[in-house]
């Protein structure tokens, strides 16, 4: 009896040493150099040909470059290339930086432009619907490398701003789990679902960032990531919702920033489903919305009202446009239109995908129904809402959110008003954004999406609503100003002394 | 033996067959991975051709089969979103789910086993009042509320413990306990009620008579005598621990296969659903497998046909 007593808990103790050394060694603590970000996007691959989610796409972008970057109002700045110019038009030629170098040590030149370029055309990667105007590249020269494209695209250089430059005879398997590019930043090492380190790479080309090394942790729920903050085990804390970003912003040893960003959420409408055809009830829809209070009480003020399709950083916004909050003039809209006694319609809305979508859809219900509108709330999963979308099944009336990362106005134009999830058939509104899509003087360019804008607002194309606000939270440890595009360039984080 | 083993097999397979068929149509029927791969501007005819890659235009029917004739051999797919094989996906994190799970049992069984027999033997009494009444909480509490009170207490308000992670032993304290206590106080009562059916039977009594230490009474006649419908629900604990953590694994950003699954069902990555489904699956076939196997030990009398 005793010695079976004995065995059990020797047992025991085998069994707890075993399971503590299966836990493998101790994970890296974050030290003076080092930041911890709260937030690691949940993805399982590292191949930058693949990747098209925008938060996994942009921390890769601290590790991977490209050609060019996009900046706010059409400005481009140089990345891997140096000078541009293009030859005709369908040819681009492009001056690669001297002195590169990829992680591995491997001298960076125009033959990787050609090989990133044809592995995503030839090799069929989702990319691959980003680079839809690409025909392929060939390196011309020891410092310069044209692109050929199928038509002319204006926007050729909006568009390799999210082309990611790889080695030359880099592999899917070279690609999946380990890293090789020309960015400030290297993979020290990655557990999925768990955390994933970064850490400065010695032989980058550019200036030296503050930070040495990043533990991005991957924390899904919201509770937990500010408990984690709370608990200074985080520096920066990716994504905070509303209501937890005001509960913080009392403390004075965080620091909480909201920014605008690129995203605009707004309602498309099928003007061919009864009444919407009407120009009055389409009118009466967006003057009995108070988007100042949605914005105040739902969103806590993490949110812009805004009258454009497109966010202010998109070429073409038009500033002229301001949001109108009407409610007896609605009332006498719908009252001309014959509906003195409003009317219904279904709006499908997403849950859980932006910031408090439900509870924002349901308050739009209830702003509606004070005028007599009265719609009905159909909530569903996002990817329930995507495949509805590809499948035309959201007539008459759908919340959705977008963000258009060539920060183009006539691309958004595009998104909203001629594309699979467009219900809102206006032929010559339609011809006019092709032709804006093709113009490459700026200006031009400009001009005609500010017009664009202008129209769909007197037209009440659809419910403009608000631009979405992106929160942080920072720790002492650091300084840093977020940017609109909802990427974390690390480099741009600075180390408070 | 033989034939138990034969049928069991047969059963098993059935099982799986049956399951895969359920998960395969029902992810299927609430969306489409095409449609969340594509930017919003991409074309009708985008679609249609992404759709054509990926089979997804071909008959239900066909793509099971193809399906199913891979499976077989244990490939499961590559990943749609991830181009990684599915199952190395679920492979991955099969450690910290299995870890867990055997951390929440520990924790589970320490507490049920001494509180269930205390409380049994002394029926009525403060003692049992005292842990059915923590039973009842225990049991009534939703496991992400006690898990933010956990983490809320020990580690944002003591700093003693890491709000959320993996990799650490003390990372493994709080989730393990989350989930231990709440399995913890179904087994208790269970136990209870075992050891109160069985106390009253003649051949206890008769043990009493003969004189033997209370402790060897209710360790050889009580809990021996008790353990058969205890271990049938532990093993199915169990296989429910290892399947069913995901609020647990999500609010401690704990690595496992629930969470994965969880993922991948919202990004509509059909392989890996399947794959982590049909291995958890497998999990409680060879769960209850050893469940039968382990009654046999506890009681010679069964025969396992």
């Amino acid at each position: 009896m005793k010695n079976s007593t004995i065995s059990r808990r020797n047992l025991l103790k085998l069994a707890t040493a075993a399971a503590a050394s299966s836990l493998g060694p101790f994970p890296t603590k974050a030290d003076e150099a080092s930041i911890v970000i709260g937030g690691l996007p949940e993805d399982a691959n590292l191949d930058p040909g693949v990747i098209t989610a925008t938060d996994w796409a942009g921390l890769l972008r601290n590790i991977y470059q490209p050609l060019v970057y996009g900046g706010a109002n059409g400005d481009v700045l140089p990345g891997l290339a140096t000078a541009w110019k293009q030859l005709d038009p369908v040819t681009w030629e492009f001056t690669t930086r001297d002195n590169v170098q990829f992680h591995n040590g491997e001298k960076f030149g125009p033959e990787d432009v050609e090989f990133t370029i044809k592995r995503i055309v030839e090799g069929n990667l989702p990319l691959r619907y980003i680079l839809s105007s690409v025909e392929t590249a060939t390196a011309s020269g020891p410092n310069s490398v044209q692109i050929k494209l199928r038509a002319p695209a204006p926007l050729i250089l909006k568009i390799l701003n999210r082309i990611p430059i790889v080695q030359r005879a880099s592999t899917k398997t070279s690609l999946v789990r380990q890293t090789n590019g020309t960015g400030p930043y290297k993979l020290e090492k990655w557990s999925p679902g768990d955390q994933l380190v970064l850490q400065y790479a010695p032989n980058y080309w550019g200036p030296k960032p503050s930070v040495k090394r990043v533990i991005y942790r991957s924390i899904p729920d919201a509770n937990s990531l500010v408990a984690a903050f709370q608990a200074n085990e985080v520096d920066l804390a990716v994504g905070l919702q509303p209501d937890a970003a005001s509960k913080l912003s009392g403390s004075s040893a965080l620091d909480i920033k909201a920014v605008d960003t690129d995203r605009t959420i707004f309602i498309n409408i099928d003007n061919t489903a009864k009444p919407f055809d009407d120009a009055r009830v389409r009118k009466a829809l967006n003057l009995s919305l108070d988007r100042d209070a949605l914005v105040r009480d739902i969103l806590l003020g993490n949110g812009s009202p805004i009258a454009n399709p497109c966010g202010p950083h998109y070429l073409g916004y038009n500033k002229s446009l301001k949001p109108q909050f009407d409610p007896t003039k609605a009332k006498e809209l719908l009252k001309e239109a014959g509906l003195p006694n409003g009317f219904e319609f279904t709006l499908n809305a997403p849950s859980g995908r932006y910031m408090k979508d439900k509870e924002i859809a349901e308050a739009i219900v209830g702003q509606w129904s004070r005028v007599g509108i009265n719609a009905k709330l159909v909530l569903m999963e996002f990817g329930t809402l995507m495949t509805g979308y590809r499948n035309h099944k959201l007539s008459p009336a759908y919340l959705i959110g977008v963000s258009q990362p060539d920060l183009d106005g006539a691309q958004f134009l595009t998104t909203v008003f001629n594309s699979a999830g467009s219900y809102f058939k206006d032929p010559e509104l339609v011809a006019a954004i092709v032709e804006a899509l093709k113009m490459a003087d700026v200006s031009e360019r400009r001009a005609t999406i500010e017009k664009l804008n202008a129209e769909v607002f007197e037209k009440d194309a659809y419910v403009y609503l608000y631009l979405q606000k992106a929160i942080f939270g920072l720790s002492k440890k650091i300084k840093w100003t977020p940017s609109s595009n909802e990427e974390i360039d690390l480099a741009s984080i600075e180390l408070a002394s | 033996m033989i034939l138990f083993l034969a049928r069991r097999l047969f059963e098993a397979i059935a099982v799986l067959i049956g399951i895969s068929l359920v998960v395969f149509v029902i992810s299927r029927l609430s969306g489409d991975p095409a449609a969340l791969m594509l930017p919003p501007e991409a074309s009708d005819e985008d679609f249609a051709q992404l759709r054509h890659e990926m089979g997804l235009d071909q008959s239900l029917y066909v793509q099971y089969l193809t399906f199913a004739s891979k499976a077989i051999h244990g490939d499961f797919g590559e990943s749609i979103r991830n181009f990684v094989p599915a199952t190395q996906l679920v492979v991955e994190r099969l450690p910290a789910t299995l870890l867990l799970a055997c951390g929440a049992l520990c924790i589970a069984l320490t507490i049920a086993f001494p509180a269930g027999i205390v409380a049994g033997l002394n029926r009525g009494s403060i003692i049992d009042r005292t842990v059915m009444t923590f039973c009842v909480i225990g049991q009534g509490v939703p496991v992400f509320w006690s898990s933010l009170l956990l983490i809320l207490f020990f580690s944002v308000h003591l700093h003693v413990l890491p709000t959320s992670g993996y990799g650490r032993l003390e990372n493994l304290i709080m989730p393990a306990s989350a989930l231990g206590i709440y399995t913890a106080a179904r087994l208790s009562r269970l136990v209870r009620s075992g050891v109160i059916e069985v106390a009253s039977q003649d051949y206890v009594r008769a043990a009493h008579a003969k004189g033997l230490a209370v402790r060897d009474v209710v360790q050889n006649y009580v809990l021996r005598n008790a353990l058969l419908p205890i271990v049938t629900v532990i093993g199915l604990d169990f296989a429910a621990l290892l399947g069913g953590a995901v609020i647990t694994e999500t609010i401690f950003a704990w690595p496992g296969v629930g969470r994965l699954t969880v993922e991948s069902i919202t990004r509509r990555d059909f392989p890996v659903v399947q794959a982590s489904v049909i291995m958890l699956a497998a999990t409680y076939v060879v769960i209850n497998f050893l469940v039968d196997i382990i009654y046999r030990f506890i009681d010679p009398r069964i025969k396992l046909r």
